[in-house]
């Protein structure tokens, strides 16, 4: 590597975006729409579910049948490139504390694959401080966010219906799919228990949008993890980053590794330096303003790896809060099955790819011994089988009496064999809690001083402990989980647990909902970015992933990306318009006046 | 992947294994059939975990026939096969001196029904009949009617309907 030199790209952009998961797609998509040259870089490869396929396959078109692989670890159907632990890119831990950390390499990050759950932070999720005296109030509340929450709905397309809940705000919502049978059983339960069960709100079309003609509506093939070949649900990468390419505004390097944020002499954002995959050249790229949407955790590397004169401690980190907070949601599950479904009549209830009915957070926490509540998915019935179908009959034939109203011994072969897995097709059922953890300072990822990745870039060390708010949290969950599949007569065959293994609560990481790590706040002291996602330091440097979370709150996050990204792209398009960003790497500024009529400096090679 | 983990005796046995677990039927055909033993070739590359326990597991087993019979699994008769196999099919009632031929047997049997079960022919027979476009409207009458329950009046007024 005696040639090895740093390429400066001719090109300027007004805004460089690390990143196309859903903040980085959503801030490419508002900004080109509106004018401004976007670069993105993406750290793996293009990818369009329309062309990418997997979606309609049969199990036996896969070798392994659609299991999990060390580099595909939601199996060879799944959208994900990427997974738990990636060739070459490693991370580590401090102290013997836990935390897995997912990372999908590709256009659209992890939208690609994701469970399209789509749910609204309340009022009370933004105030938590307010309510039980943990954590930190967001510096924003809901009203700040709701009309953004509104477009998005619009924008994306989102189904659900008005429940009128008060900290479950509702949206502007395509009709529901009707529950499948499973689940009419899972909502008479809840009814019985005061335990609501209502339509369920992820973000699939269930009717073709009214404002978008290049998007088609579900056809209920359950497969929305594979990627959809007629975008009926969201991705970034079909449903923003695409349209946002055919603005002609906006330039993807794919495969492009992004090392560092350039600054220049005044401390300010100068644009970023990155690895290129495809020809191992080092380059660097300018623009007047640089937007961090890398995942909360990978985000949090590139600012503490961006060590300047005028940012010892990395960029945007003269709080050394960046990394800190971090937090994931608790997840802990159960699952059972259901005696009355045994042998049951087949028809095809594939229905949109997730749960057509889930439990929103029900109780006062103020009556129980843990602060923050979870929501609950359900899943089962009469699925496609894939690897691991069939799995452990011996624990399922032996209970239950066979097709002939016979019991017989656990196990077995043959003919009976057979029977049995008609017979048990479609009976087994399960149930997932995901709660709100507290973020704490002590809970954060840090550079690690002796180890990089292939690339040279110093990698991520985590830090990471449950505490009893969570551990309780979990147990409250196992407890409402085995009634609830009592109430529906159904049996627990997986799942119980106990003081001992923190009541099944998974580790940290493994829900995929990390966020906290470059949160926003007043406070230029305990926070890094403020109320519009801009960094304290660094006026020109946005970051618009989870990091900006202050609290996760017991909902999924991507519907809070998506809003406070948007959010973000409309400040960023003021502060252009007010002419606060300048460019200070390049020279030549030339103003023009775009459709939208708004005026923005552009670079153009002579 | 033209490597080959499993020798020619030993694919002989899991194919013996394999039909024995999923015979062929009056609804469908059998493992081999539906191709499972290859199936196990190639998951047990592509999950090295699966290795040692298949492959002590069958030298388990031809070990214990040459014991009993003087002959290796594949070579004993039917019904000395199925002797040996109902010593280690039904896990509750196997003796203990036979726990690791129960737990190798497990193993066989889950991926003897996975393959098959991921086959064309075992998802017929399954009778799945999804993974293909459709207008999800809800459970079948005759199902809803078969369990008692209903959709509420409301579910109706605000599920998605079509071509209304």
């Amino acid at each position: 590597m005696s040639n090895l030199q740093i390429k400066k790209k001719p090109e300027k952009y007004d805004v460089c975006i690390v990143g196309s998961g859903a903040g980085g797609g959503m801030a490419a998509y508002m900004l080109a729409n509106a004018g401004v040259k976007v670069l993105i870089l993406e750290a793996g490869p293009m990818y369009d579910p329309a062309k990418n396929v997997t979606q309609l396959k049969w199990p036996w078109e896969s070798p392994r049948r659609g299991a999990s692989s060390k580099f595909r670890n939601f199996g060879d159907f799944d959208a994900a490139y990427g997974g738990w632990q990636l060739d070459g890119e490693p991370y580590t831990h401090k102290d013997n504390t836990k935390f897995d950390w997912f990372r999908s390499r590709m256009l659209g990050g992890r939208t690609n694959h994701w469970g399209r759950i789509s749910l609204r932070f309340g009022p009370k999720d933004f105030k938590r401080k307010n309510i039980d005296g943990l954590g930190d109030n967001w510096p924003i509340g809901y009203d700040d966010v709701a009309p953004y929450y509104d477009r998005v709905d619009q924008l994306i397309g989102i189904f659900g219906s008005q429940e009128n809940i008060p900290n479950e705000p509702d949206g502007i919502f395509l009709p529901p799919p009707k529950p499948r049978l499973h689940e009419l059983f899972i909502k008479d339960a809840g009814t019985a228990l005061n335990i609501p069960v209502i339509p369920s709100r992820l973000s699939i079309l269930t009717r073709p949008l009214p404002t978008n003609n290049k998007r088609g509506a579900c056809f209920y093939c359950n497969q929305c993890n594979r990627g959809c070949t007629v975008y009926g649900d969201f991705s970034s990468s079909s449903v923003l980053v695409k349209p946002a390419i055919e603005t002609g505004n906006v330039t993807v390097v794919a495969n492009a590794m992004a090392r560092e944020v350039i600054t220049d002499n005044q401390g300010l954002a100068a644009g970023i330096s990155y690895l290129d995959k495809n020809d191992g050249v080092e380059y660097e790229v300018s623009a007047r303003v640089v937007v961090l949407a890398a995942s909360a955790c990978e985000s949090a590397r590139l600012l503490l790896n961006s060590k300047s004169l005028n940012h010892p401690n990395g960029l945007a980190n003269s709080s050394n809060i960046v990394g800190k907070y971090l937090h994931d949601s608790t997840g802990a599950s159960m699952g059972g099955f259901l005696p009355q479904l045994v042998g049951r009549k087949r028809y095809n209830e594939d229905g949109v790819g997730g749960m057509h009915v889930y439990t929103p957070w029900w109780l006062d926490n103020k009556n129980l011994d843990f602060p923050r509540g979870y929501h609950i998915e359900y899943w089962g019935g009469m699925g496609m089988p894939g690897y691991g179908h069939g799995f452990g009959m011996q624990h399922s034939n032996g209970k239950y009496p066979d097709k002939n109203g016979k019991m017989k011994p656990a196990g077995g072969y043959g003919a009976s064999l057979k029977e049995d897995h008609r017979h048990f097709y479609g009976a087994y059922f399960g149930m997932a809690g995901r709660g709100e953890a507290i973020a704490r300072e002590d809970n954060y990822c840090e550079i690690d001083p002796t180890t990089v990745d292939k690339f040279g870039i110093p990698v991520l060390r985590f830090h990471y402990k449950w505490s009893d708010h969570e551990i309780l949290q979990a147990k409250h969950m196992k407890e409402t989980f085995e009634e609830m599949i009592h109430k529906m007569n159904g049996v627990v065959t997986w799942g119980k647990s106990s003081a001992e293994n923190n009541w099944g609560l998974e580790a940290p990481g493994r829900i995929i909902h990390e966020v906290g790590t470059t949160r926003m706040g007043d406070d230029r002291k305990k926070s890094v970015l403020n109320k519009y996602n801009q960094s304290h330091d660094c006026k020109n440097l946005f970051v618009v992933d989870g990091g900006a979370f202050v609290s996760q709150a017991d909902k999924n996050p991507t519907w809070t990306i998506l809003a406070l990204s948007m959010r973000a792209s409309e400040y960023i398009m003021e502060e252009m318009k007010n002419r606060i960003f300048r460019h200070n790497y390049y020279g030549q500024e030339k103003i023009f006046k775009n459709t939208s009529g708004w005026y923005f400096s552009s670079y153009r090679n002579s | 992947m033209a490597e080959k983990f499993f020798d020619e005796h030993e694919m002989k046995t899991i194919s013996t294994l394999s039909d024995i677990i999923i015979p062929r039927d009056e609804i469908s055909g059998s493992a081999t059939d539906a191709k499972v033993p290859d199936f196990i070739e190639f998951i047990v590359k592509d999950m090295p975990g699966h290795q040692i326990p298949m492959r002590g597991g069958l030298k388990w087993l031809d070990v214990q026939c040459m014991k009993r019979f003087k002959k290796t699994f594949v070579d004993c008769t039917p019904a000395q096969q199925i002797e040996m196999i109902d010593e280690i099919a039904f896990p509750e009632q196997a003796k203990p001196e036979m726990q690791q031929g129960v737990a190798f047997f497990n193993l066989m049997r889950d991926l003897t029904a996975t393959g098959f079960y991921t086959s064309e022919i075992g998802i017929k027979d399954l009778g799945y009949m999804g993974n293909r476009p459709n207008q999800w409207d809800g459970v079948p009458q005759d199902v809803l009617d078969q369990y008692g329950v209903k959709y509420d009046q409301r579910t109706l007024e605000i599920s998605v309907k079509y071509n209304t």
